[in-house]
């Protein structure tokens, strides 16, 4: 109760001075309804009538704004875990240009800044020092999983904080330094133990935090208005090595021909105290060249080969299409250790009466074989067929029919419908 | 039903196909801003004579402007209103249409623009909101030929439709949002091409024209059911409802219809980052341990079921499984790095005779061989595996520490 209470104030200091010094409201209403039926196995499967209410509300102001974005949801067939659950995605409220230079956000809010991403239950701050320096700094709670609007528990062990430079000696030029450090509380368990006569006795377990403290050098260069360049290194200060690098660049080499090419060296992606990092494990290296051609301007052929290269063993994916003005076709392949895939996917759109219709067609099919000692392959079709109708530029109403054939939807139909409202208006104004 | 869906489903997809033909082949209305700019070159014009030199205001030439209330309006002067000014509009001597036109032996009435992609009104702008024309077409007073760079920007746009003076909702200027991407957005890896850019903060204000957080949030965030998003032209099903979104429907789909099938690709062929969205503890688990109660009814990896999976002992070298958790031991996490129970290699990776050498090889060779946690912290990780006897020459202390 003591930490509902906490947070209405927090909300309710946050609104005040949003509301007081606000200028616009502004908002976007989603309702969808989404019919599906769910297989969690090949005999077993569930019916199910899912409603979204999405909701966006915006305060604006010159210099505060107040920003929120949640969603409630609930199954009107069959019940799941948490139904009804109001989850907020944002939060926020946001001073801006204090002394021309600084932005302050508090509240549930998302963070970007090189190596972190995430949301918190916190602060921010991001400060323009110059013409080439930027910084941001941010800290604050993690969220519980589910989004709620609940400030954790324990903010000591479930917290996220770092921060970013970014120095910009040309505009054509961005180096970013980054780092984060974050630590996720792990609940507690019981778990069967045995002494050391094989007695087998009960043992509740208290894991150490999720640790994580990275940081991240990030580059990117525009080197002329054809060729780009860019870097990345992650290094782990606890495990002392970097265990990310990234060089990716792209180049037109003719007016309608660019080619791309990737390098990324990555080490397992886990928390340093994941009893899965004290194993001794291989580095794995990937390596990716890839083209567009834009034969006209409504045409367009693209290619990509990547391979990836583990410890004894290696995969490939390979891609082709083409983009057309109005749908698109593309061909991917798997095979290698990471399993066996070819498919197919198509769409089809086309715009009508200025906006008011679009009606589309989407294709897929699939042979696949996710394991090598898998026998034969499966296939997989989807489709589906949707109509978006945009009345008035404030209402869309958007319906699809999707269609699943596979291994446990021998017929699989779906049917999804959303209503999106949204609206602006000018506080205080006459008209 | 099963016999049926075949046919179906090949016969939608030569339809699709034939569609797709028809699609590139007929060209139909624009898709953007298709000004016939190439004609604007046939005519010598500087706003710069006209403006700064004469004093002229731009109703002179561009009454029309005042009242047009369509993007697509031809607001250009017409020939005659040239007239009022150039006397050698009215002459016969075709000389004289040289003063203007670039290009006397094929002259040709301007075509008006195609501007489908944007609701526009001058009369709202100029009149209602009584804009000067320059706080659009900045610098265009200076120009000394025509050209596309005077039409304003989409930041432009953004310095009143910043949702404080006026809306920055898209479907307020754009009619057809959903078919509408920046090209930079229409390469095929733009979803790892933006992240680059994101990362180095390169293109966070232009970022800012069109998007919130909240936008990045609609991908960025994790909530299993229902935060997806991916656009047309990657041509994949519309999955889930998206809690948010300018583009209904055709830009809310990050993973396919089938996706659940065939997802493992991915996570093995590291095409995707899953866990940039995903919560590494909690999302897999959510299917892959809802029957752990029930015995082998989760979903299961074949490998698992290879009679030398697991060789036990030392020296055995593990068999399959050391040699896959060497090759991408994240695969491994997924199913069994999980919140509230042991992980399941401590039910032979443990320390049970304590001494170096005796158990099942894990660690690399110096693995973290200097000062470590275990010496601070009794919550350690090590102390899942290795008994803490906090005394010199016993147990997991004594391989280092000897009897004293």
């Amino acid at each position: 109760m003591i930490r509902r209470k906490q947070l209405w104030r927090l909300m309710l200091a946050a609104i005040l001075p949003a509301a007081l010094s606000a200028q616009s409201l502004s908002g976007r209403l989603t309702s969808s309804f989404y019919a599906y039926e769910r297989s969690d196995s090949l005999a077993v499967d569930s019916g199910h009538a899912r409603a979204y209410q999405a909701f966006q509300f915006d305060l604006g102001g010159k210099n505060v704004a107040l920003r929120t974005f949640g969603q409630l949801d609930r199954d009107f067939n069959t019940r799941l875990a948490g139904d009804g659950k109001v989850r907020m995605y944002n939060l926020a409220l946001e001073f801006k240009n204090l002394g021309k230079r600084v932005d302050v956000q508090l509240g549930r809010q998302p963070v970007f800044s090189g190596v972190a991403v995430g949301t918190i239950d916190g602060a921010q701050i991001k400060v323009r020092a110059g013409r080439q320096l930027r910084f941001k700094a941010f800290g604050g709670g993690l969220l519980p999983a589910d989004q709620r609007l609940q400030l954790s528990d324990d903010l000591d062990k479930n917290y996220m904080a770092g921060g970013q430079a970014v120095w910009q000696p040309k505009a054509d030029l961005n180096l970013g330094l980054s780092f984060f450090e974050k630590r996720q509380l792990r609940p507690g368990y019981d778990a069967l133990r045995a002494d050391s006569i094989g007695n087998v006795f009960t043992q509740y377990i208290s894991p150490a935090d999720r640790a994580y403290r990275m940081a991240s050098l990030d580059g990117s260069w525009f080197v002329d208005a054809k060729t780009s360049l860019c870097a990345r290194s992650d290094f782990d200060f606890h495990g002392k090595e970097v265990t990310r690098a990234e060089l990716s660049g792209r180049s037109q080499v003719t007016p309608k021909l660019s080619i791309t090419g990737n390098y990324i060296f990555r080490s397992p992606h886990l928390p340093w105290n994941s009893l899965f990092a004290v194993f001794n494990v291989k580095d794995n290296h990937e390596l990716e060249g890839g083209f567009y051609y834009q034969h006209q301007p409504a045409l367009r052929f693209y290619g990509n080969l990547a391979g990836i290269f583990y410890d004894g063993d290696q995969s490939f994916r390979v891609t082709a299409g083409t983009d057309l003005k109005y749908g698109g076709l593309n061909y991917v392949h798997r095979s290698g250790y990471a399993g066996n895939l070819d498919g197919l996917n198509a769409s089809l759109y086309y715009p009508t009466r200025t906006g008011l219709f679009l009606p589309s067609l989407q294709l897929s099919w699939a042979s696949y074989k996710v394991d090598a000692g898998a026998g034969a392959r499966e296939s997989l079709y989807s489709g589906a067929a949707g109509l978006l109708v945009r009345p008035w530029n404030r209402l869309t109403l958007d319906s699809q029919v999707q269609m699943l054939h596979n291994r446990y939807y021998s017929n699989d139909v779906r049917f999804l419908f959303r209503m999106q409202y949204w609206f602006f208006t000018k506080l205080g104004a006459s008209s | 039903m099963r016999g049926r869906t075949f046919p179906i489903l090949l016969l939608s997809l030569a339809g699709a196909l034939g569609g797709l033909t028809l699609a590139w082949a007929w060209g139909g209305p624009s898709s953007s801003w298709d000004d016939p700019v190439e004609q604007w070159g046939k005519i010598k014009f500087s706003h710069k004579k006209h403006v700064e030199e004469a004093g002229a205001e731009c109703s002179a030439c561009h009454a029309a402007a005042t009242t047009s209330e369509k993007a697509a309006d031809l607001l250009f002067p017409k020939h005659a209103e040239c007239g009022a000014c150039h006397a050698e509009v009215e002459s016969e001597n075709t000389e004289d249409c040289k003063f203007c036109h670039t290009d006397i032996d094929n002259l040709e009435a301007y075509a008006a623009p195609q501007r489908l992609d944007l609701v526009f009104s001058h009369q709202q702008h100029v009149t209602g909101q009584k804009l000067e024309c320059a706080a659009c077409h900045a610098g265009i007073e200076k120009s000394e030929k025509p050209s596309v760079a005077y039409l304003p920007a989409m930041a432009s746009c953004y310095s009143c439709h910043n949702d404080v003076t006026a809306s920055n909702a898209c479907e307020s200027c754009h009619p057809r949002v959903e078919t509408m991407l920046p090209l930079t957005h229409r390469a095929p890896d733009w979803a790892k091409q933006h992240k680059r850019l994101i990362r180095a903060d390169h293109t966070s204000s232009d970022c800012a024209v069109c998007h919130t957080d909240n936008f990045c949030q609609t991908c960025h965030a994790e909530a299993t059911l229902q935060l997806t998003r991916g656009d047309l032209r990657r041509s994949l099903a519309e999955n889930r409802p998206a809690p948010s979104g300018k583009n209904p429907q055709v830009k809310q789909n990050v993973h396919e219809l089938n996706y659940l099938f065939v997802h493992s690709l991915d996570l093995r062929a590291k095409q995707s980052d899953c866990y940039s969205c995903h919560n590494q503890q909690t999302f897999c688990a959510d299917c892959h341990s809802r029957n752990q109660d029930a015995g082998f009814a989760a979903p299961f990896p074949l490998s698992h079921r290879s009679p030398d999976f697991a060789r036990i002992g030392v020296g055995s070298g593990g068999g399959q499984h050391a040699t896959l958790a060497r090759r991408d031991i994240e695969s491994c996490a997924a199913c069994h790095d999980l919140e509230g129970r042991d992980p399941v290699c401590l039910t032979c990776h443990v320390d049970r005779t304590p001494g170096r050498g005796n158990d099942p090889k894990t660690h690399p060779a110096n693995f973290r061989n200097e000062n470590g946690e275990w010496h601070s912290n009794a919550g350690s990780t090590c102390y899942n595996c290795h008994t803490n006897t906090q005394k010199a020459g016993i147990g997991f202390c004594g391989y280092c520490h000897g009897m004293k």
